[in-house]
This record gives C-alpha cells, structure tokens and sequence, in this order.
C-alpha cells in the first residue's frame, strides 16, 4: 500500500513511526499484563468497541483529503440506524435490505451537506456543524428519545464468531473499498487534486460539484454502514450511542498522517491509527487506568502527535527549500 | 439634509444596520407573539444571560478574525469554572465569605483559561496545525483535566460574594453586564486604538500579504488566542457564579450557539471581517429569538434545529456580501 515509496523513504515516514508504536504498545501491553492483552475475550471487546468508528474513519479520511470536514456524520449514522430499527420491526426485510435503507438514508443526508459545502463558500467545519444541529434535533425531536429493540432473529442472532467477523469483514470490505477508490479511480485522484488546490483543480477542468456530491455522499454511506454493524453488536439503536464520538474518529484519522490541510493521505495510515486508538484505549483499561483519566491521557497523546506531525511537515519544508513559510500562508 | 446624513451613515455600516432591523423585526414579532414580552422581569432575565453568551461569543470571534475558529472555548471555560470552584470549596469554609480569597479563585480561574487561550496559540502558530483540529485537540485535553479533577462530579457552594457576580444587581441592572461592558471597551480600544487591530485584520484578509509588512505573524496569533482565552475566562466567571456550580460538560451546547452569533454579527468565518457593534447586536438578536422560541413552547430539539438553519442562513447572507 501506499505510493511507490522506497525502504528508506518508508523508514522516514511518519506511518512508519506509528507502525513502530503500535507494535511497540502491543509488545508491552501483552508483557504487562502478561497475556491478557492477547486473550480472545479482550481482543474480541477491542473488536466491538472500535469497529463502528474504525469503519467511519475510512469515510473521514476521504472527506479531509478533498480538504474539508464533515462533523455531521454521527449524527447521519444515527439517523441511518434508527431508519433500518424502524423498516426491521415494521417491515422485516433481510440483511441486503436493511443495508441499502441505511446507506440510501446516509448517502441523501450526505448530498444535502455536499451541495451546502458547493453552494455556500464558507468554512466546512461551520457548515456541517449546522447540519449536524439540524439533523440531531429533527431525530430528537422526531423519535423522541425513544430507544428500538426487539429486531427480527435473523438479525439478534449472535455467535462467538459472528460478533467478530461481521465487524471485522465490514471493515476490511470498507477499507479496500476506500483504498481502490483512490488508488485507482479517476474519482479518487480528483479527491486529492481538490484537496491540495481546489482552484488548480476547477482550471483543469474538474467538476468541483460532482466530486464533492461524491465526498459527502461517501461519508454519509460509510457512517451508515458502521451503524448498522454498531446496531448489530449492541442490539439496540439509541440516540447518544453513537453522538459525542465524532472527535475519536477525526483523530483516527489525523494521527493516521493525514495531512492536516488536505490533498494527503493514506489508507494504510488511518488502518495505523485506527489501531493505535483502539489499543491505547483498550490497553488503559487493561492496566487499570481509572476511566477519569483515559481522556486526559488520549488526549495528550492525539495533541503530542498532531504537533509532532506539523514540526516535521515544517522540517520537510524547510530541507525542500520551496519557500513552505509562503505555501503555508495561502493556506 | 438630515436624511442623507442618515443614509450615509447606514451605507457605512450596511451591516449593523441589517442587523438592528432584524432585532427591530425580531421584538416585533414576539412582542405581537407575547404582548406582556417587554416587561421588566423578562428584560432583566434576558439580561442577565447576555454577558456569558457575548463573552464567550467575543471569544470565538476574534479567533475568527484571523481565520481560524477556536472549538475548545467550552471545555476552557469549564475547566476554569473548576479551578475557581476548588479553590473557594476548600479554602473557604461553607457560610463564611473571604473576599481576597475569592479574588485568588477568580484570578486564577481567568489565568488558567490566557494559559489555555496561549497554548492553542502556540500549537497553531509554531506547528501549524489548523485551528480546528489543534483546538479539537485541546478541547479533549481541557476536558481529560477536569474529568481527572473532578471525577464527574460536580463542585459547588460558594460564599456569597461570588455569587453577587452572576445573580445580583448593581442599580437595577445585573453586575456581570458591567463587566462585560468592561471588557468590551477593553477590545474596542484593543481593535481601534492598537497597532493589534490593523494587524489582526490584514493577517486575517491576507496572511501574505501580512507577512511582506512584516507582521510577526506567530506572535499575533499567541496573543489573539491568549485574548480568546482571557474572554472565557471572564465567561467562566459569570457561568460558574450563575450554575452556582461546576463540572465537566457543561454548557456544551454553547459551542454551535457562540459560532452562530459571531457570524450572524457579521464576522466573516475567512477572517478579516467583524466589528464589535455587530457581534453585540447579534448576541441581542439571538437572546430574543431564544425568548421567542421558549414562548412559543417550541420542542427544546426543534430549537437546536432552527439554530442550525439559522446559522446557515447567517453563513449564506455573509459569503453574498462578502462577494459583492
């Protein structure tokens, strides 16, 4: 994976330095606790923890590579969730129809915010936190609160192995997806000529619209999807089991080596730093670290790390010599 | 002859003069709504809400101003609600008062919030990491500390002379809106009177151009997001003192509000563009579209919805003037 790059450029890159502290972490949580960071039993409640928002980074990675943020995604997996609870009780349906109801739900609310995003030449952040008001408080108001259980059999029916290879095949089938589509599809290169130079992009003749209808659309599909595996592990769909989490996804994303103003970035770097949330996390509890300071100790990590990544981005500048102070200023 | 004056000084601020029709619109319309909505009970309660919004709104629209936006206002805010509370719940035994200790608590509760404020600014500035995700980052960081501090609990019970802060009077009129008159002279003469002001609106039009005159850009950042910090601290303030208490979480909902009233007040989310007037009339605008709402008995969901379309319609409005 990645782009063509040579041993030694690997062993330079910041992938490169999270692959080493995911492997690092790994090594001394499964010494520390002397095996049971290994045992089926945690590696199966590292699984289900993370695996819902582990699948939306992949549709986050896409949306700041095109160089904006979505913030209402969790709110669109919501309402993709309580969309499929509702069609399974009132309706049945199987597992492919359940599917399309939550991905046509999220793939709608994501056009909304893509032709926001075209119309209005304001920041995205600002953008799609306004829809994310606007969608939550419409489901809120709309549902009440109420909390959906009680689904069908086919879809309550839980085994050892279901409850992991559902999440895990979800997220893998998404990974790959994300990947294929911006290694190897024109849609995918023009994700990433949006992102380093929107402008540069329209000159060359790149319909602006099109690709960001495709963007949000895509992270609006892949919030629905990691619903609908979250639906499956809990069995339930309430209102705040997904709200409030947007952050832990971004920094996925971010610690992944996204780079941070668009037009970079990499699946296998996002699958990097996917893990090492998930296991910082996991591995807190694991060594009895009260919940009261899981926060402040991730928190200082993501902010350790995203400053790490901006010094050598600048480093890199100034060794390249390209004037990076002036690039940074048009940013 | 009057009337030209008149129309001249409307095309000079063709903004703030929007915006005082809309607040003239506004109370039209809940006062037709409500016909009792301008009595003195109702002003005064608008009243005594409008320093800890126009604060903390201060406080993300001058990060605005430079192009960037500051997410971590809340969680400073409240951890420095905490800080002041711990220091008054364990110093100050419960029912006696100690003026000069309270002055300790408040002062170091506005240092944590610069000290916070300067930490964005440095990240941004000497990583260049953009505002939002360095202060999504601070933001969770800010809020691991309290929740360390506080274990999710709630500190309160203060001694009465903090209290006066956010739910006395002082002539009539609640003592927080002094110090936010206060603390708006101080950012007027800070934006008008200063070499700051010019700066920050070059910087915030055109950092290239900024950087050819010579403007030390990382320094005005620091010092733009140190003021941030000093405005939510003053907001930590009046919140803690208001609550009578505080916590991890709260006034989380702030955030979108704050964002929606610098924009509908006419600072432009690129940078560069805002004036103080106009963020004081839309602090106004929306505290009274907020009664409206209430009034009207609106579903407390429904309202965050119609904030959110409301910020749209705001966002929209700004990026057709600024076109123009």
């Amino acid at each position: 994976m990645g782009n063509k790059l040579s041993y030694k450029k690997y062993i330079n890159s910041s992938e490169f330095y999270l692959l080493l502290v995911d492997v690092i972490l790994v090594v001394f949580l499964s010494i520390y606790t002397r095996g049971n960071f290994l045992e089926l039993t945690n590696l199966r409640s590292l699984v289900v923890g993370y695996s819902a928002l582990g699948i939306m980074a992949a549709g986050v990675l896409v949306v700041i590579i095109s160089g904006g943020i979505d913030i209402s995604f969790m709110a669109i997996a919501t309402i993709a969730q309580y969309a499929m609870a509702q069609y399974m009780l009132h309706l049945g349906g199987n597992f492919v129809i359940i599917i399309l109801v939550a991905v046509v739900t999220g793939v709608a609310l994501g056009c909304i915010n893509a032709l926001l995003v075209n119309r209005i030449k304001a920041p995205t952040l600002i953008i799609t936190l306004a829809t994310m008001s606007i969608f939550d408080g419409i489901l809120l108001w709309a549902t009440k609160g109420v909390k959906l259980f009680g689904f069908p059999e086919w879809f309550a029916v839980k085994t050892p192995a279901s409850i992991v290879a559902i999440p895990i095949g979800f997220l893998v089938l998404v990974f790959l997806l994300t990947w294929y589509i911006l290694k190897f599809t024109k849609m995918g290169r023009k994700i990433y000529a949006i992102g380093g130079n929107i402008e540069a992009a329209r000159r060359m003749g790149v319909n602006i619209l099109k690709v960001q209808l495709f963007v949000y659309a895509y992270v609006g599909a892949i919030a629905a999807l990691g619903a609908i595996v979250q639906c499956y592990l809990i069995q339930q769909v309430a209102l705040n089991d997904l709200v409030g989490n947007e952050m832990d996804v971004i920094a996925m994303v971010v610690l992944g080596g996204v780079a941070l103003s668009g037009g970079k970035g990499t699946v296998s770097g996002t699958v990097l730093g996917m893990l090492l949330v998930a296991i910082m996390s996991n591995g807190l509890t694991l060594i009895g670290v009260s919940s009261y300071y899981q926060d402040l100790v991730i928190g200082s990590v993501i902010l350790v790390s995203f400053c790490s990544s901006g010094w050598k981005m600048l480093q890199n500048a100034k060794k390249a010599n390209i004037g990076g102070k002036l690039e940074d200023g048009q940013g | 002859m009057k009337m030209d004056k008149v129309k001249k000084v409307i095309a000079k601020n063709s903004d703030n003069s929007m915006l005082l029709l809309m607040l003239v619109v506004c109370t039209a319309l809940v006062s037709l709504i409500k016909p009792g909505f301008f009595s003195f009970a109702t002003v005064q309660s608008v009243a005594y809400q409008i320093p800890e919004m126009g604060l903390l709104t201060v406080a993300m629209a001058i990060t605005m101003l430079v192009g960037g936006i500051n997410l971590s206002v809340i969680a400073s805010a409240n951890l420095s609600g905490i800080i002041m509370a711990l220091i008054m719940t364990r110093y100050i035994p419960e029912g006696t008062d100690n003026i000069p200790l309270v002055l300790v608590a408040v002062l170091a509760g506005v240092l944590v919030s610069v000290a916070a404020g300067a930490l964005n600014g440095l990240i941004i500035a000497h990583f260049k990491i953009p505002d939002m995700l360095a202060t999504l980052g601070t933001q969770l960081l800010f809020s691991g500390i309290c929740l360390a501090i506080t274990r999710g609990e709630t500190i309160s019970g203060y001694p009465d002379s903090f209290k006066f802060i956010g739910n006395e009077t002082i002539g009539g009129i609640p003592t927080a809106i002094y110090i936010f008159v206060l603390a708006l002279l101080f950012l007027v003469i800070l934006l008008r009177n200063m070499p700051y002001g010019p700066r920050v609106h070059l910087y915030g039009s055109n950092k290239v151009a900024s950087m050819f005159s010579g403007v030390n850009d990382k320094a005005l950042i620091v010092k733009t997001y140190a003021i941030s910090g000093l405005f939510v601290g003053l907001a930590a303030v009046i919140l803690t003192s208001r609550f009578n208490a505080a916590a991890e979480g709260y006034a989380s909902s702030y955030l979108m509000q704050t964002i929606l009233i610098a924009v509908l007040g006419g600072v432009n989310p690129n940078g560069g563009h805002g004036k103080v007037s106009g963020i004081v009339l839309g602090v106004l605008i929306f505290q009274v579209v907020g009664s409206g709402l209430n009034i009207l008995r609106l579903n407390s969901h429904l309202t965050t919805a119609i904030y959110g379309v409301i910020l749209l319609l705001a966002v929209t409005a700004r990026m057709l003037r600024t076109e123009k």
